[in-house]
Parts: C-alpha cells; structure tokens; sequence
C-alpha cells in the first residue's frame, strides 16, 4: 500500500515535469524542469518498488538502480544544457548577464548568427570585445 | 491505484512526445527522450511495485546506466556538431 502511494507521488512528479517540458519556453528551463523533477519522480518510484519487494536481490537491484540514476543522470543534464546553450545561446528575458558569452566561440563551437531577441542585441549590454 | 499511476506515465509519455514531435533544436528532442526513458523506468518499477516480483529489475538497472550515457554522448555531439 505505501509503496503503491510512493509510486504515484513519483509518477506524479515526472507528469509535472513533463508539463514544464512542454509548456517552457528555451531548451536550459525545460532541461531546468525536467532533471530535478524527474530525478526526485524516478528516485520516488524506486523507493515505493523497495518498500513492496521482499526478496534482498530484488531490493539491492532496485537501490543499484537509484544509486547509478542519481549519479549519471545530473552529470548527463548537464552536458546537454551545456551543449544547448553553447550552441543556442541564451535567450535574453532569462537573466541580465551573459557570463558563458566568451565560451562561444571557442571549443570548436561557432557563435550562432545573432538574431533579434537574443542577448547582446539591446542597447548597452553587448559582451566585451564585440 | 496502480492504474492511476499507470494513466499518470502515459500523459507524461504523451507530453514528452509531443515536445520530441515539435522540439525546435536537437536538445529539445534529447531532453524529451530522456523524459520518455525515465516514463519506461517508473513503469517498470511500478510494475515490480504492484506485482512484488523482481523480473524486470536488471533491466531497469541497465536503463538507469545507459540512459544517462547515451545524453551525455548525444550532448558532446551537439558540441561538436556546433549547429
């Protein structure tokens, strides 16, 4: 019973994540909604499937799920929102300071075509050096 | 109640591939199908939570390892792509 209510709390956050996944406007808040709802959802889930299994291979199976989803799964969110807003930028309404501004360009990634709406474009606040 | 949380992954996984289906960039559709792996773990821990049996419980091990890889690859080939 209590694992089976664990379950839907985990669930219920992952529904919650994927609702900021399609209603978020830029690729780093839908990453920003997706990797710390779905972390707690999924670690929810196992813990609801832990409570309710009685073998010990069974729940060491369950806790080496966890363990290997809790320690792969932020490190890997981060790399794709790394890449995203090397390659993307950033969207200018998120924050008023670009300070990732001198990583484009370098690393092999070529700075995007500047288009209107993104940061750097209005009056006085353009990167230094450009 | 193990429907209810069945429904509840099914309208996340319909979400998620709504998001894969229109997603401007390569990240959006990455992104999404991370969300659609973690819909196929919570269901299969849902399943060991509602039958008791653990058959499905070295699978879920291996999704939670290669899911994660296989982000962290696709990401360093956006870097590189630089598109």
């Amino acid at each position: 019973m209590i694992g089976e209510l664990l379950a839907l709390g985990g669930a219920t956050l992952v529904l919650i994540a994927a609702i900021g996944v399609v209603r978020f406007p830029d690729a780093l808040t839908r990453m920003h909604a997706l990797a710390k709802a779905s972390t707690l959802g999924v670690l929810l889930i196992l813990a609801g499937a832990a409570v309710n299994l009685d073998d010990v291979n069974d729940v060491t199976s369950v806790v080496l799920a966890g363990v290997l989803h809790v320690l792969t799964s932020p490190p890997a969110s981060n790399m794709v929102s790394r890449a995203a807003y090397l390659v993307e930028g950033m969207a200018g309404e998120n924050d008023a300071v670009d300070e990732g501004a001198w990583l484009r360009g370098r690393r092999g990634v070529s700075p995007s075509p500047q288009e209107p709406g993104r940061f750097g474009d209005q009056a006085g606040t353009s990167a230094p050096g450009e | 109640m193990t429907e209810v949380t069945f429904a509840i992954l099914a309208a996340a996984a319909l979400l998620f591939v709504c998001r894969l289906w229109a997603g401007p960039s390569l990240a959006d559709r990455v992104l999404a199908l991370n969300g659609l792996i973690l819909v196929g773990m919570g269901a299969i821990a849902t399943h060991a939570a509602h039958t008791g049996t653990g058959a499905f419980l070295p699978s879920l091990v291996a999704v939670a390892l290669v899911g994660p890889i296989s982000n962290g690859m696709i990401a360093r080939f956006i870097e590189a792509r630089g598109q």
